[in-house]
């Protein structure tokens, strides 16, 4: 039931200062949107109530007509 | 004029100025980060004058006077606690250490703007410049004081009580930041690619392998969901979704945690009287007028109150029940303008 991120762990040192919460940071690799298409995304969705999702990796919204 | 303090990037806020156009209403916005603002400074003269025989109290900015601001609403949406009002830099010759130097220039070149945002937050307004993060812990010791349910929570930096707690909530135990998450990070590897740094709550079912050291750090029971329920609280009335996340087996820990075209199904939902009456005296203890608030319907059909933000996200509620939450809050600061 774990959460399936694809995430790998960070590396924190084991510390009394450190709380426990924070030796679960997680990372994930991604790839950078081209700003010229996040800017057309932008404009495309601008004032249709909500943006969301086009930033994320597997999002398919870049390349459906 | 409505005042409106925010992030630079929000699309919330963006929508609310939507409507506000819509309405051809004027507004500014105020992030803290802008040196063009009235209420930042870089090269502005600002003088504040207070008290005196007369009481004559003043703002003046540039030469402009703002004293007419106190007739403004104001939309604290997420305002920073603090502005950045200086750029410039200046060369530093002293035995007196440099970083305690600079730490003593930020307290003092805040204070304008605390002024500002405590003073507004006697205007109309909706959210709060004081409290845009609240402290967990107390938070859910007055949820339940005012009769919520909350989930089994354990505070410790002990390894023995956690093993103990942990035992006693059948291996299946939450850990979640005591405070806000860690601020989002992009580390560039190349050109094209990045990781992104981030956090979300985590489920612990083995205590093999994880620290025998830490600080005091937040610890609830698991609780089987039969769903998730985020309710928007604003101008005393209750905006609320169940949030179907246990469709989705990423989403059963986290709702955050899902894929972009994965969307969760939301349907409006009306919670109990009792819990609604709970939420309010909560709210009016902790005199806030906005909040977004989650809770957790077990598969035992108890409701659990998790927490409370009081700059939080209401958008997908809105968007999705139907609520235009958006156009509202547009309107209540129009309406509450035309009151003055």
């Amino acid at each position: 039931m774990k959460a399936k991120n694809n995430s790998t762990q960070v590396k924190i040192p084991e510390n009394e200062a450190i709380p426990f919460d924070l030796y679960y940071i997680t990372s994930t690799k991604k790839k950078e949107i081209p700003r010229e298409d996040f800017k057309l995304e932008m404009d495309r969705y601008y004032g249709k109530g909500m943006i969301m999702d086009f930033y994320k990796d597997n999002s398919n919204m870049f390349y459906e007509e | 004029m409505p005042l409106i303090f925010s992030q630079e990037i929000d699309f919330p806020t963006n929508r609310v100025f939507d409507w506000l156009s819509f309405y051809d209403a004027d507004y500014n916005k105020y992030t803290g980060l802008n040196l063009k603002d009235d209420f930042t400074f870089d090269d502005k003269k600002i003088t504040i004058s207070l008290g005196g025989i007369d009481k004559k109290n003043s703002i003046k900015v540039k030469d402009k006077n703002l004293n007419h601001i106190d007739l403004f609403p104001v939309w604290f949406r997420r305002p920073n606690k603090v502005s950045i009002p200086f750029t410039g830099d200046f060369k530093y010759e002293s035995t007196y250490p440099k970083n305690l130097f600079s730490y003593a220039i930020k307290q003092r070149n805040t204070i304008f703007w605390d002024y500002l945002g405590n003073k507004l937050e006697s205007n109309n307004h909706l959210g709060s410049f004081k409290t845009i993060s609240l402290n967990k812990p107390i938070v859910l010791e007055l949820a339940q004081k005012f009769g919520l349910t909350i989930p089994s929570t354990l505070i410790t930096n002990s390894k023995d009580d956690l093993n103990l707690f942990f035992e006693n909530n059948n291996h299946r135990i939450i850990t979640k930041s005591i405070e806000e998450i860690i601020i989002d990070h992009k580390h560039y590897l190349n050109d094209e690619e990045y990781l992104h740094f981030y956090q979300i709550t985590n489920l612990l079912e083995s205590l093999d392998n994880t620290p025998s050291k830490f600080a005091p750090s937040l610890f609830q029971e698991y609780i089987d969901k039969k769903y998730e329920i985020r309710t928007v609280f604003f101008n005393n009335e209750f905006y609320s979704a169940s949030v179907f996340t246990q469709i989705n087996e990423d989403t059963k820990i986290d709702m955050r945690n899902r894929k972009a075209n994965h969307f969760t199904r939301y349907m409006p939902y009306k919670l109990d009287s009792e819990i609604e009456a709970g939420i309010l005296k909560l709210m009016n203890h902790l005199e806030l007028n906005f909040g977004v608030i989650d809770f957790i319907k077990s598969i035992d059909n108890e409701y659990y109150f998790l927490e409370i933000n009081p700059v939080g996200q209401y958008g997908d509620v809105s968007l999705y029940c139907n609520y235009g939450i958006h156009k509202k809050i547009a309107e209540y600061l129009i309406k509450n303008e035309s009151k003055k």
